[in-house]
């Protein structure tokens, strides 16, 4: 790092190939293509970085978005369903000076949109005295009736995104209300940056993040009933389906809080409760990222399979905190815009201090014609449909016209807003540095008169030069924000994840993670077994190839019948690898692919549990899962078998690391030990059924290689080996960790560890273990060794053991999973 | 609710529609209403809310009401809804695969009001004012489409073939109001809760829902506040005959806003009546949806069955 004695004229050569387009305010440099003062020491440390250092730094930042699994999905993405987000290691500076005003500015609106919440839905004052009008709310989709003249709190969290115009001023764009997002991205876009570029930018001092999400976590812990000194806080999210489902993941983990999606929960007595393996635990809070209309299929819209019944009559009876309320979508109308003006006088006695982009509603004669007339300078929105941006100067003719015909048939609809020329700043375009317009999305969170702002931001860059369209949707980067200070340092914020579970109740597990750790571990272990299955009957198969003996290829078909436990559809005789290989990764159910996406997002719907520098694990199964899909005609089946083994091996390792068993490490023990032993169990019940006398000796050497038991049964037996060194090895022998008595143990302390009241005995599930334990313990693995019927009897064994199992699972099911029913509509 | 209405057999004449004087007796009458909804399976937790009470209104006095749901629910809560009706949320926490909701009230209705006092040209009651400073905040609510009635060009011209520049809003009311009943067909079956409006119009056929949806969708086309009624109708046996328990049905029409002197005034376009005192009036909404006599949600439960049964007679004061 340079220091306060840098050259400002090689910081101009850095320059040079920089050229912010004109009539634009420049973050970095001025109009006479100097720098500016705050980027002097900045532009420095990017001066220094020769072009092949600038895109290391690109790809750094990829890494390790990658390896985190830091995702921002893209709805109707060709390459699948989770993209990574895309960060800009080259953050925004903002000097220390320009912020107060901006957090002036943005705290007073809050207040006041706060304020018309609680008036829209009650007295409705700006209504009836003209301040706002009438038709602009009534029609709005989130004006939502069922919650007028309930009780509604205050706009806890509030987001604004701003953009600088060319006169250097910042005017608010948007305002977020329903359910703001981008907080945790900001959080993550801090770690990521300040890793990658490291010490070399280490002396600045950047106003820390950490407090701003205590103060975040102390507002929404506020609205819990009856001011309750610990309360139960959850995160509520529509799932896995959603673009921005890693940032509530996420959040809900930094914040020490529980993830929750609405079959989670269920409202008795008009209080909120969530669904836990234990009981049902009250719920204080809700951090609410469902938009309200799909919150109650009682109340609002019926067809929504997110919401909870009853969650409406919750909020206005105020048994429960709702962050934002129900209803608080209304405020993201754009026609509210050139109210607020008048409002803020009404209301506060001020002036706005933080103008909002001119904004002209349609319902109103006078600004609907200069909207009519000035289409091709004009942004045009509809305030129903936030998505429908249209820039009237890329409308050709015919648009216009269409455009205007629409305008004038429900003028209500549509607002008219200014064109502003975004600032730019510079971002990273693989080894270069170019101009990009931006758009700064702030962050608040507050009682409704005090609001706090988040020093900083998430700072969104175009794509393309020249661009104004500036989403994530849209192919978007994003940047850190650093507002910068005299002194301090960018270190607290790693202070945020020890400090933030403060006076909090813990997470609580709900039964959802339980059961999705469960069956991700079922599905796991279920590919595991095929994996080996398969790589059992290869290494035959290459015997059979190799010197072409008749009695490889009986063997060989002895053993399909294990194979077609779990591969869907029939097998031809003696399959070569390759056609096996292409039933394991064909997508339909059952498959090993099938199982493990099953199993992926199983443990995707509970990465909020998950530590985010163990999430690789997850991430490198998943790519590994989708490359063998993809070429799945040209992989050989061994070049599959082993990364993916390892890779399930390296999952293992990382959720012992990290998921203590009260956080359902637990979960994933017994759905991982029940598995294994049905598998095993079934694959010797399939096996005795097909036992051609003469060819036990190999048959049974491919059993033990498929259970990983061959080693340790010549160390134990030597070379002998037969029905009963075999059955006494897998099934029977307490020292073999692999054997089926061995993890019938190991799950029968795991249910001891689930089993609240051991001093009033054990549960359902303990006394089916016990039996089938004691039943094993008493057997002799002589009686299944002998003649031919001996075969049989172990294959009734096995299959009523397996019966009882499976009984001792949907027990297990019964008394800790959800086992919500479908929701159904009353008829009319 | 799909269930049909019974039209006045008899006993209704036009001489309803004359003003009731104030100090007149008011008209006694109770209503039951059972609801009952019938699953295939069992259901383990229900979710409700139901619009059964009658409204109090300056012309309608509500001397008892009791509503009884079975099974017991553990939480019932009554509140008063965003238009001013009450409203009832229950929840069932136990299985169950039949829920039945007994509501039982006593009302005294007064006759109908003199509608030829709203002698102002009918323009004059629009609300008024963009802004709505000027206007009357109850009436904002009213002015604009739902999705269960759309605006149409055709509806506001059907409209206006009575509501002629100038007409004072009484008379154009009452022709209004007679001519739906005399273009449309009253015609159980032939719609059900879903049917569009569009279709309505198309047939001029429908139940008393529909005919209230369409003039509800006319009169807002022409820029006048209005609302959809739920409700009961007293009806009379044919004569001879005893009058049968729960062959009623709840019934339907549409109110005027007509500022805040006059407040909502009632039309029966199914009976063309002005509203009096043989309707008892539930609950005033922008549309059917907004106040259901029941709806709601369970868990599980599967295909169900839904019987209505409900009952108005006239007590004796």
């Amino acid at each position: 790092m340079m220091g306060k004695d840098l050259d400002i004229e090689l910081a101009q050569q850095l320059c040079a190939g920089y050229q912010p387009p004109p009539a634009t305010f420049d973050e970095m440099v001025d109009e006479a293509g100097k720098l500016r003062p705050h980027w002097q020491e900045f532009a420095g440390f990017l001066q220094q970085c020769d072009p092949s250092a600038l895109s290391h730094l690109g790809l750094e930042t990829v890494r390790r978005l990658k390896e985190q699994g830091v995702h921002y999905n893209v709805y109707q993405d060709p390459e699948g369903k989770r993209r990574t987000w895309q960060l800009d290691p080259v953050p925004l500076l903002l000097p220390e000076q320009e912020w107060p005003a901006l957090e002036a500015g943005l705290a007073q609106r809050a207040q006041l949109l706060s304020l018309l919440l609680q008036d829209l839905y009650g007295p409705q004052r700006a209504l009836r005295e003209g301040l706002v009008p009438y038709e602009l709310v009534m029609r709005h989709p989130e004006f939502l009736r069922p919650l007028l003249n309930t009780r509604i709190s205050p706009m806890t969290l509030y987001a604004a995104d701003l953009a600088r115009g060319p006169d250097g001023r910042w005017w608010v764009l948007h305002d977020r209300t329903q359910g703001p997002s981008g907080a945790g991205y900001v959080l993550e876009a801090r770690f990521v940056t300040r890793r990658v570029l490291g010490q070399s930018v280490g002396q600045y001092a950047t106003a820390p993040l950490a407090q701003f999400f205590h103060q975040l976590k102390r507002h929404v812990g506020a609205l819990a009933p009856d001011h309750q000194d610990n309360p139960t806080i959850a995160l509520l999210s529509p799932g896995i389906g959603n673009e921005v489902y890693f940032e509530h993941a996420y959040l809900a983990a930094q914040l020490g809080i529980t993830l929750v999606q609405g079959d989670d929960l269920t409202v008795r007595n008009g209080h909120v409760y969530l669904k836990t393996v234990d009981d049902l635990r009250r719920v204080d809070v809700l951090i609410r990222r469902v938009d309200s209309s799909f919150c109650d299929p009682l109340s609002l819209r019926p067809d929504s399979m997110l919401g909870v019944p009853g969650l409406v009559q919750a909020q206005g009876l105020g048994r429960v905190g709702m962050a934002n309320p129900l209803g608080s979508g209304v405020l993201e109308c754009a026609g509210i815009n050139p109210f607020l003006p008048a409002l803020a006088r009404a209301w506060l006695g001020e002036d706005l201090k933080l103008p909002a982009v001119a904004t002209w509603w349609c319902g109103q004669d006078k600004e609907r014609k200069h909207v009519l007339t000035q289409i091709p300078n004009l942004v045009i929105k509809q305030i129903d449909r936030p998505g429908a941006t249209v820039f009237g100067d890329q409308l050709t003719r015919k648009q216009q016209q269409q455009l205007v015909d629409q305008i004038k048939t429900t003028p209500w609809r549509f607002v008219g807003q200014e064109r502003l020329s975004f600032s730019t700043v510079p971002a990273l375009n693989g080894s270069e540095l170019q101009p990009r317009h931006l758009v700064l999305r702030t962050f608040l969170a507050g009682d409704g008169e005090q609001y706090d702002v988040m020093p900083g931001g998430l700072t969104r860059v175009a794509h393309e030069a020249d661009s104004e369209l500036i989403s994530g949707q849209s192919g978007g980067w994003s940047k850190d924000t650093w507002v910068l200070r005299k002194s301090g340092s960018m270190r607290d914020v790693l202070r945020l994840r020890v400090a933030s579970h403060g006076r909090h109740a813990a997470a609580a597990l709900t039964s959802r993670a339980a059961e999705n750790l469960y069956w991700a571990a079922s599905y796991l272990e279920r590919s595991e077994s095929l994996l080996r299955a398969a790589t059992a009957y290869q290494t035959r198969y290459d015997t059979w190839m190799d010197y072409g003996f008749e009695q490889d290829a009986r063997v060989l078909n002895q053993w399909l019948p294990v194979l077609q436990l779990y591969l869907p559809g029939a097998l031809p005789a003696t399959p070569a690898p390759d056609t096996l290989r292409q039933a394991m990764l064909i997508g339909t159910s059952g498959s090993l692919a099938w199982n493990l996406h099953r199993a992926i997002e199983a443990v995707y719907t509970v990465r909020d549990l998950w530590p985010a520098d163990s999430w690789r694990v997850i991430e490198e199964l998943e790519e590994l899962v989708t490359y063998a899909e993809r070429n799945r005609e040209v992989v050989g089946l061994d070049q599959l078998v082993q990364p993916l083994l390892n890779a399930m091996l390296a999952f293992w390792g990382a959720s012992q690391e990290s998921l203590a068993l009260t956080q359902g490490g637990l979960w994933l023990q017994i759905g991982r030990r029940l598995e294994r032993v049905q598998n095993m169990a079934l694959t010797i019940v399939a096996l005795c059924r097909q036992l051609h006398e003469g060819d036990e000796a190999m048959v049974l050497e491919t059993l033990l290689d498929a259970h990983g038991c061959t080693v340790s049964h010549r160390r134990r037996y030597g070379m002998e080996l037969n029905y009963l060194t075999v059955w006494h090895h897998l099934l029977l022998d307490i020292t073999n960790p692999r054997s089926l008595i061995h993890q019938l143990q190991e799950l029968e302390s795991l249910l001891h560890f689930l089993n609240r009241s051991p001093q009033f005995g054990l549960t359902d599930a303990e006394k089916i273990l016990l039996g089938v334990l004691t039943q094993l313990k008493l057997a002799e693995a002589r009686e299944w060794a002998g003649a031919d019927n001996s075969r049989g009897m172990l294959a009734r064994f096995l299959g009523e053991l397996s019966g009882r199992l499976r009984q001792l699972g949907t027990d297990l099911d019964h008394q800790y999973f959800r086992h919500t029913q479908p929701i159904t509509q009353f008829a009319r | 609710m799909s269930e049909s209405e019974k039209m006045p057999d008899s006993g209704v004449s036009q001489e309803t529609a004359v003003a009731a004087p104030v100090a007149l007796p008011r008209r006694r009458l109770s209503v039951r209403h059972e609801t009952t909804y019938r699953y295939q399976g069992a259901a383990s937790l229900g979710y409700s809310l139901a619009w059964l009470t009658p409204r109090p209104l300056p012309t309608q006095d509500l001397r008892e009401h009791h509503i009884n749901v079975f099974p017991k629910p553990r939480f019932l809560h009554e509140s008063l809804d965003a238009f001013g009706n009450v409203q009832h949320y229950f929840e069932i926490h136990k299985g169950h695969s039949e829920l039945r909701i007994q509501s039982q009230a006593v009302v005294e209705c007064c006759a109908a009001p003199d509608i030829g006092l709203l002698s102002e040209p009918w323009e004059s009651y629009r609300p008024q004012g963009v802004a709505g400073a000027e206007g009357d905040p109850a009436a904002w609510d009213f002015v604009y489409p739902t999705s269960m009635i759309p605006l149409a060009d055709e509806y506001s011209d059907y409209a206006r073939q009575v509501f002629t520049p100038g007409r004072p809003l009484g008379e154009a009311l009452l022709a209004f109001n007679a001519q739906i009943h005399t273009d449309f067909q009253y015609l159980p079956g032939a719609t059900d809760v879903d049917t569009p409006l569009a279709e309505v119009w198309e047939h001029r056929a429908g139940v008393c829902q529909d005919f209230a949806h369409f003039a509800v969708s006319c009169l807002r086309g022409i820029g006048l506040a209005a609302a959809y009624v739920s409700g009961y109708l007293l009806t009379y046996p044919r004569p001879g005959e005893s009058k049968r328990i729960g062959a009623d049905a709840s019934h339907a029409w549409f109110a005027v806003w007509a500022g805040v002197e006059h407040d909502w005034v009632q039309l029966d376009p199914t009976n063309d009546l002005v509203v009096g005192d043989e309707h008892i009036v539930v609950a005033i909404g922008r549309d059917y949806s907004d106040t259901p006599p029941v709806k709601g949600v369970c868990f599980g439960g599967g295909q169900h069955q839904l019987a209505v049964g409900v009952t108005v007679e006239q007590l004796t004061n």
